[in-house]
């Protein structure tokens, strides 16, 4: 028997495919108000598919213009968008890829569930479906996807969970389908049976009382009854339980916690079911992992977003046998959280260093060297995590990557001043988080929490010049930076950044002088131990000197 | 690598008084390695500009970003998309890099956010030196690898002048350097004797063609057979 890889030619119904990498279709924010192309969106996937992707799968396009998500998403809802969604189609196909359309629909961003929707609407959804892939095909598509899966009309229609309807479109997994099935077949009634038609649903939904492989298994077999052609095989991205970035939704893009290819199984096991090609996705981008998937025949086909961003030229690369050119995704998912406005299309958020070697001057162990090839290095493996190195990172390119959505100000400390009853003086004190500093209680106790929220950290000099003013910007007047006293900690792992809490705190007032904001001030103490037991009267301290001088500026010794 | 200091925060909030909706631009090379115009001093930057329209009680949209390098026009066009959102840019790179930024996106006026300084190198961490002119026509060969062009606050070349005092140059007492510079030609002799070429000295330099520098009108470089077009 043939080897199969990566870059066999496959045919699914009448779409010959040179390779066996589809482009997943991601959400791009590109679209125009009204949902319409735009050049951004051309560039977008024309360059993916020039780098020899052989399926470019065009993202979720919505085939209502009420019953849409939220951003900028394309629409197929009339006949005006053809001409558009025409030139995307050429363009991917002059770029020498097949193109397809992925179309969807959803109740979710207008906070719908199923069963409050009329029968009515269902109707006209399933028509809407129906004339959604017949525009596609006439704007030249070589395929359309329907999406059943995720957060949207036809999987919550699906989920054991959501849809609750009594009628002939709930029920047992054959009644909760058979709005699919009528899509199906209304579409294959319209355009025949050699157009080619991929569904893609969610195997395991990753939610409490969710669809899991039971009936998923069943859903697979009825879609390939009704006439599927492939099957487009993820999971989870389901907001029930955890909401945005919570399991289900993280099991859909899964993260650098996880393991390459995370949801292969899934395929895998659904394939066994079925006699269709199954694809699958979810993090293979390592070339050697992704080959092994399809060689193995876990899946017939494999589908990528996030190392295309961060590469675009991915394919090309692999099949030149050049893996070791391609820009590594890390998996942050930036690319789909960190939009810096709601604006911004997708991208990769992955910036690439500079090499101004400060991580490699500054690391307390001498880590970072450069190899052999003239490539800076870390040393990894004795890698102590103190996180000097991040933090000093001009380019913000060194970063820990265990949580990588994380924000601090925004996530820890924004909550806690929010939390402050006081609106006229509002403090913060960031202290260490060990030993004598833990005294939170005499905070409470001794009435300071009206005012003063207490952060804890794992060194305050680890606390950026631009943290403390963002910190700042939150309406807060002054920043208290407690920190221990070198020589009774000489074993602490944060040590080295000990010392920088005061350069920090230098550059902060720097700023804020030359910014005459003269109001606000950000302060540093070096406490002993027994010091840190007081921590509560220096705030009070603190906070008096904050009251009597608002318009001073910090100048207040406090040793 | 080109050097820079961000302009004092007061010049920059009176360049931008009239404008609410700023993107500050970061340049990644240069001024990224010399942490004085990167992402990360963008974001100060914006956060400053953020507090003290707080403070005057007036609204502003500021964000920022950076471009691999702004004096190349395909590096621009990663942030075309959302440049139509704001009314000035704020660019944070050196001369050339606001004004391509200015030549290629015409349409947007850029603003400088930082004062060039020149040509250097890092000393150590933290702290940088100047250390070319660019005149044009170098003269390391005969200096022992010490530029006076740039390293003598006359760019003399036959040897020192009577302000070298303790090996200082006597310019520093009124510029901002606390340490004082070193006197370029105390460097080069030091330097010469420990090589044993003290008679590249002996040779009196002829005046420095100046034509060559920066006097002679801006210069240009071509390479013809590199040319596309």
């Amino acid at each position: 028997m043939e080897k199969v890889g990566l870059f066999t030619p496959i045919i699914i119904n009448k779409l010959e495919l040179k390779n066996r990498i589809m482009m997943s279709p991601a959400f791009s924010n590109s679209a125009a108000p009204g949902g319409f192309v735009t050049d951004w969106t051309l560039r977008h996937y024309q360059k993916r598919a020039a780098a020899g992707v052989g399926l470019v799968m065009v993202e979720h396009t919505s085939v209502n213009g009420y019953y849409i998500h939220g951003g900028n998403r394309l629409q197929v809802s009339t006949d005006k968008h053809i001409p558009g969604l025409a030139s995307l189609a050429r363009t991917i196909q002059h770029a020498g890829a097949k193109a397809g359309l992925q179309i969807a629909h959803s109740i979710h961003g207008v906070g719908l569930k199923p069963d409050d929707l009329p029968k009515r609407v269902i109707l006209e959804m399933i028509q809407e479906f129906i004339q959604g892939a017949r525009r596609a095909f006439e704007a030249g598509f070589d395929v359309v996807e329907l999406h059943f899966a995720h957060t949207y009309t036809m999987a919550d229609l699906l989920s054991r969970r959501t849809n609750r309807r009594l009628d002939e479109y709930g029920g047992d997994i054959y009644g909760r389908m058979r709005a699919h099935k009528e899509v199906i077949l209304g579409i294959r009634e319209l355009l025949g049976s050699d157009v080619p038609l991929f569904a893609c649903f969610s195997a395991d939904e990753f939610i409490i009382g969710g669809n899991t492989l039971k009936q998923t298994r069943i859903v697979a077999q009825e879609l390939e009854k009704c006439g599927i052609d492939c099957l487009d095989v993820t999971a989870g991205v389901r907001f029930d339980d955890g909401g945005l970035k919570g399991y289900s939704d993280l099991r859909g893009k899964p993260t650098v916690e996880y393991p390459d290819g995370p949801n292969v199984y899934l395929a895998e096991d659904i394939k066994k079911y079925v006699s269709v090609p199954v694809i699958t996705r979810g993090k293979l981008g390592n070339p050697d992992f992704a080959a092994s998937v399809v060689e193995q025949g876990r899946a017939d086909m494999i589908a990528m977003i996030r190392p295309m961003l961060a590469d675009d030229k991915w394919v090309k690369k692999v099949k030149a046998g050049r893996p070791e050119l391609i820009k590594t995704c890390v998996a942050c998912n930036n690319c789909l959280y960190k939009r810096r406005h709601p604006d911004d299309p997708i991208k990769c958020m992955e910036r690439e260093c500079a090499k101004c070697l400060t991580c490699l001057r500054s690391c307390p162990y001498h880590l970072p060297f450069i190899n052999d090839q003239g490539i800076l290095e870390f040393g990894n493996d004795w890698c102590d995590e103190c996180g000097m190195c991040s933090g000093l990172c001009p380019a913000q390119v060194v970063r820990f990557q265990t949580n990588p959505q994380y924000d601090w100000v925004l996530d820890q400390v924004a909550p806690a001043v929010r939390k402050l009853k006081s609106k006229e003086l509002r403090a913060v004190i960031i202290n260490c988080a060990s030993g004598p500093f833990r005294c939170d209680d005499k905070f409470m106790a001794e009435g300071l929490a009206h005012n003063v929220a207490l952060i804890r950290v794992p060194c305050p000099g680890k606390i950026e010049t631009v943290q403390m003013l963002r910190i700042l910007e939150l309406g807060v007047d002054g920043i208290l930076m407690a920190r221990c006293t070198i020589a009774e900690n000489p074993e602490c792992k944060y040590r080295h950044h000990q010392p920088w809490a005061s350069r920090r705190v230098r550059r902060a007032n720097e700023i804020l002088n030359e910014a005459q904001l003269n109001h606000k001030s950000v302060i540093e103490i070096e406490l002993t131990g027994l010091q840190a037991l007081d921590l509560s009267g220096l705030t009070r301290e603190f906070v008096h000197r904050l009251q009597v001088n608002k318009g001073e500026g910090g100048t207040y010794d406090y040793r | 690598m080109i050097t820079g200091n961000r302009k004092p925060l007061t010049q920059i909030f009176e360049m931008i008084k009239f404008y609410e909706r700023i993107l500050i631009v970061g340049c990644g090379t240069c001024v990224t390695v010399c942490m004085s115009g990167g992402l990360k001093e963008a974001e100060e930057t914006a956060a400053a500009i953020r507090l003290q329209r707080q403070q005057e009680g007036r609204p502003v949209r500021v964000a920022a970003r950076v471009v691999e390098r702004q004096c190349e026009p395909e590096f621009l066009e990663s942030l075309d998309a959302e440049l139509e959102n704001y009314e000035v840019v704020l660019s944070l790179a050196c001369g050339i890099g606001v004004q391509c930024y200015n030549l290629w996106r015409p349409n947007k006026l850029t603003l400088p956010g930082l004062d060039t300084v020149g040509a250097g190198y890092p000393v150590k961490q933290g702290l940088w030196y100047e250390a070319c002119l660019s005149c044009g026509d170098c003269m390391l060969a005969h200096t022992g690898g010490i530029c006076p062009i740039a390293r003598c606050a006359k760019s003399l070349q036959n040897g020192p002048c009577g302000g070298s005092v303790k090996g200082k140059c006597e310019v520093t007492k009124v510029t901002t350097v606390p340490e004082g510079h070193d006197c370029a030609w105390q460097l080069i002799y030091d330097r010469l004797t420990a090589l044993g070429k003290l008679e590249l000295l002996d040779e009196v330099r002829p005046p420095k063609n100046w034509s060559k520098a920066h006097h002679g009108g801006p210069r240009k470089l071509e390479r013809e057979d590199m040319q596309i077009g």
